[in-house]
């Protein structure tokens, strides 16, 4: 088995499936899916104003100019498929893995999750 | 009604020693021979008693000899060889039925004989099982447990087949309703693998339908049910037949997909998905029935490395808190994976049932007794979990078309266990009080069921505070 360098800090915030699905990445090349949980405040304010569709809209807002540079980043190593979850202040993406190391490396970069379908209904 | 307060200040761990040190001590008084062929419910029962027992001695109260109807099997009942399927099949069938018929005259018949002597009263025997089923007080069942050819005593409970009628019947779900309460104006989101919208039972309850399955970069499954399990749970909330009604009939669903069919009957999701199921909900609900769930057990599934153990601070669980916090209440499955009451007391409850907001259901029986596959709290850092309990064995509910789920009953109708049977019986209920008083919030909503559930006896990291009464929590709400 070849084993891949993960740098420290990728190595610090990947899941356990994450840090297993590196190790078996030895090309280093392939596209992932990926949560990316942030360290940014979090938007949800009971106290807006509106219907809970509008308070949504001004959440979604708010996450959106708090994560702008995390986005532009993800942007910049073309990611693909980029999805925003206000709910829990973290973004989604399909990113290669070579970009994976500048991203983790960043400060308001909590938490790397690889996104795997499992078995859930109970 | 529960003290609320005292129930927190309870800790965990607390309970856990104190649970164990009975059940060693009731050990030591029924002999380390016969307590090891006692099944779990029985040691409840007997627990339970027992500290009846105490407190009716503290107070003088006098107190009538307890029968326990229980069923005990003789060593060596099982047949030996398998039978081959032979051209003689029919005549080595009776020959087993013979052998065994005639085994356990010898060894039952020494047991009933035995039982005979004590003034026992002997319901019935079983020479399938070699199993003799009788009455017996406290004493004659240590003596009779004591013997050498008895292998196991188990309780004889009725378990009713728990239809979503009779579950609506036990949780005075039907009170209420007849009173003219029954989820009208409020939205209850299933967020689960889809609801089958042209089900008969669930005609004009579907107001919208959301596939997020293609969420983080997944393929979608489309709108609908190819498993059978989110209808099911639909049906619980709202189904509009006669029989299998639900908890909160006049409340609306939002179907928001976040599973599909795994190939195998199973519903696979993800963290994406997930997260956008809660989000949508937060918009478009007032109350989400989240029947599924992430393992800490198999390591499929575990919070942020640098926080160590599972502590409700996971992507998943902050969702849910959020939701919470935006005014959405979230209801979540506990976990099927077994209650474990007498071994290692490990968590064993899913993400978001650790969420601190989240309403964390376990399941119950119609006889009222803990689900064995009800997933036993606390949570890995100390917090008291589960929070209540629902019926969630052999619930008949509506059948997706197309789907096998269960134990289905005909055509539209299965009957399922789970945690996530469990957990819409408590969604409806939440209907129900914001049906009733549209302005209380998601943490009085929480509040009034557990004040108001009917402790079952259990330990309180196996029911909460007990299982919910709809009538009850509607009342205060």
């Amino acid at each position: 088995m070849v084993s891949v360098a993960i740098s420290g800090a990728l190595f610090d915030k990947a899941d356990p499936a994450m840090r297993e699905e590196l190790s078996r990445d030895a090309a280093g090349s392939r596209e992932l899916p990926v949560m990316f949980v942030l360290a940014c405040p979090s938007v949800v304010d009971p106290a807006t104003p509106g219907t809970a569709q509008e308070r949504a809209e001004i959440w979604s807002q708010r996450f959106g100019k708090a994560t702008a540079d995390f986005t532009a980043a993800l942007e910049r190593v073309k990611a693909q498929r980029i999805e925003h979850y206000w709910i829990a202040s973290a973004v989604s993406a399909r990113v290669r893995r070579e970009a994976l190391d500048e991203l983790a490396a960043r400060d308001d970069v909590v938490q790397v999750i690889l996104v795997v379908e499992r078995n859930i209904m109970l | 009604m529960k003290d609320i307060n005292r129930y927190r200040s309870d800790h965990p761990d607390g309970f856990l020693l104190r649970e164990q040190r009975e059940i060693g001590e009731l050990a030591y008084e029924l002999g380390p021979r016969v307590a090891g062929k006692l099944d779990q419910l029985l040691t409840r029962e007997l627990l339970r008693d027992r500290r009846q027992s105490a407190m009716h001695r503290m107070f003088g109260i006098r107190e009538p000899e307890r029968r326990y109807r229980v069923a005990m099997t003789m060593r060596g009942a099982r047949y030996a060889q398998p039978a081959a399927r032979s051209a003689e099949w029919h005549a080595d069938r009776r020959k087993i039925w013979r052998d065994l018929q005639t085994s356990a005259r010898l060894s039952v018949g020494r047991l009933t004989d035995d039982m005979a002597q004590r003034g026992v009263d002997v319901i019935g025997t079983y020479w399938i099982a070699h199993t003799a089923v009788a009455d017996v007080t406290l004493e004659q069942l240590r003596a009779l447990a004591a013997r050498e050819d008895v292998a196991s005593v188990v309780i004889v409970k009725e378990h009713l087949m728990t239809s979503l009628d009779g579950s609506r019947h036990l949780i005075n779900a039907d009170k209420v309703q007849a009173s003219g309460i029954t989820g009208t104006g409020v939205t209850v989101a299933v967020v689960d693998t889809g609801v089958d919208a042209a089900h008969v039972a669930l005609a004009g309850v579907v107001t919208s339908q959301t596939d997020l399955t293609g969420s983080g970069g997944a393929t979608a499954e489309g709108i609908g049910d190819m498993v059978g399990h989110g209808t099911h749970c639909a049906g619980i909330v709202a189904s509009q037949d006669g029989t299998f009604r639900g908890i909160a009939p006049g409340a609306t669903i939002t179907d928001i997909k976040i599973m599909r069919n795994d190939g195998a009957g199973g519903g696979t999701g993800s963290l994406a998905s997930a997260l956008a199921g809660i989000q949508q909900a937060t918009t478009t609900a007032q109350v989400a029935s989240c029947s599924w769930g992430f393992s800490h057990q198999d390591g499929k599934w575990q919070d942020p490395p640098a926080a160590g153990a599972a502590d409700g601070t996971c992507a998943i669980c902050t969702a849910v808190d959020n939701a919470v916090t935006a005014g959405l209440v979230v209801v979540v499955a506990a976990g099927n994976n077994d209650n474990d009451s007498c071994s290692t007391w490990d968590t064993h409850l899913d993400c978001p049932g650790l969420a601190r907001n989240a309403i964390t259901v376990a399941a119950s029986s119609k006889s009222d007794s803990m689900a064995d596959f009800s997933s036993v709290g606390p949570t890995p850092d100390g917090r008291a979990k589960p929070d209540i309990t629902a019926p969630g064995v052999d619930i008949g509910s509506c059948r997706a078309a197309g789907t096998s789920m269960g134990n289905p009953i005909d055509a539209n109708f299965t009957r399922a266990d789970g945690t996530s049977m469990a957990t819409p019986h408590v969604a409806g209920v939440a209907a129900l009080m914001i049906s009733r008083t549209a302005a209380i919030t998601p943490a009085t909503v929480k509040t009034n069921l557990m004040l108001t559930a009917v402790d079952l006896g259990a330990p309180s990291i196996q029911e909460g505070t007990g299982r919910v009464d709809a009538a009850a929590a509607v009342s205060i709400s």
